[in-house]
């Protein structure tokens, strides 16, 4: 396994905070399938493996980079679903996410940002972490 | 029809929920509970969302298959990482490794101490049989190294963690000849033993003391390491935060 560099985030790490924080911007908190859609859509790619996604998960809320609880029982019944686990972005995350962001460059962000996205994200709000803006 | 209600999509979740079962066994109960929990979520979320783009059912099958077999390895790497925190978490566990780890400190140390004392009773029977050409201790030291091979492959196995029960029965056997045969030769090879032997009436017991020392140690360490069939304990791992909210 690729050994972490000390204060950085892996790829998947710095993508799932960056979908994660354009989902919980707009819905207030997100899902394991929600981000893996977040994570493949408009790129054309595969949504991400279950055992690559739900691993990053773990080690994101076990780092205190994420949060998660479980949906009430009785909403998730009310529709007729399983329960979801429902993660938010925490203060760290996000801090995280920002540092990772000046450390790659406005330049690698915003590769990063075309690679998964084919060009534009829509929906995911930049943070002030403006590729420009980096430049 | 629904995706849902086809019999692709529902034999592709049950092969994911069925590999999910087998690499979770043994782990944390709120930790496999989560993960199947979250599992069946991201199934039903999938071929909702795969019915509302209008996916048919064998893509989303083959969709969920290739999910599963690209996350495979980050699968088994998860289940390592939660075995093994669950290893350091556990007092029980850290308290048996180290007792074992204390057990065989000290076995090895015995056993290398009736090899060196068999080593040493040999070169003196040895330089004797050099010095008178005395044949009559030449058979004492073929016993004497035929013991001394044994307890030294009693020591080697010590260090297979498979074959610790074998090398702590073969140093049993081992050292009864090392002190039988190793004494007897001190006859010859020592004058301080020598002396002793003949001078005092006591002398066999000293000899039969350590035999018999020796022989209950060993025994103690073979039933120590003896191979069982160990019921899988669910590692003591505290619950997580989730599990007070379930």
């Amino acid at each position: 396994m690729a050994k972490r560099k000390p204060g950085r985030l892996f790829p998947i790490e710095f993508d799932v905070l960056e979908c994660g924080l354009a989902l919980q911007a707009s819905d207030g908190t997100f899902y394991g399938f929600a981000l893996a859609r977040a994570l493949s859509d408009h790129s054309g790619t595969e949504l991400t493996a279950h055992g690559t996604l739900y691993k990053a998960l773990g080690r994101m809320k076990d780092s205190g980079l994420l949060e998660s609880t479980w949906e009430d029982s009785a909403a998730a019944d009310a529709e007729n679903r399983p329960r979801r686990r429902l993660y938010t972005v925490t203060g760290e995350g996000e801090k995280a996410y920002r540092a990772e962001a000046l450390a790659l460059g406005a330049d690698a962000v915003a590769e990063r940002r075309r690679a998964r996205a084919g060009g534009v994200i829509p929906g995911v709000p930049l943070l002030g972490i403006d590729a420009g803006g980096l430049a | 029809m629904s995706v849902a209600r086809t019999a692709d999509y529902r034999r592709m979740t049950a092969h994911v929920l069925r590999w999910a079962a087998w690499y979770t066994r043994g782990i944390d109960r709120q930790a496999t509970n989560d993960r199947l929990d979250e599992l069946t979520s991201d199934l039903y979320e999938h071929v909702v969302w795969a019915e509302s783009v209008g996916l048919q059912p064998d893509e989303v099958a083959r969709s969920i298959r290739r999910r599963r077999l690209r996350g495979m390895v980050d699968d088994l790497r998860w289940r390592r990482a939660q075995l093994r925190e669950a290893r350091v978490h556990d007092p029980l566990e850290f308290r048996l490794r180290r007792n074992d780890n204390a057990a065989l400190a000290i076995t090895v140390t015995v056993g290398l101490g009736v090899v060196v004392f068999g080593a040493f009773t040999l070169t003196r029977v040895v330089s004797y049989l050099a010095v008178t050409g005395d044949t009559v201790v030449t058979a004492l030291s073929g016993a004497l190294v035929l013991s001394l091979l044994l307890s030294t492959v009693g020591l080697i196995l010590l260090g297979w963690k498979r074959a610790r029960f074998a090398g702590a029965l073969a140093l049993m056997i081992a050292q009864a000849a090392v002190v039988q045969f190793g004494f007897h030769g001190l006859l010859y090879g020592s004058a301080a033993v020598n002396s002793f032997m003949y001078f005092s009436e006591l002398w066999p017991l000293p000899k039969y003391a350590l035999v018999g020392a020796l022989g209950l140690f060993f025994a103690a360490a073979a039933l120590w390491w003896w191979p069982s069939s160990r019921a899988v304990r669910p590692p003591l791992a505290s619950a997580s935060e989730e599990g007070s909210a379930r």
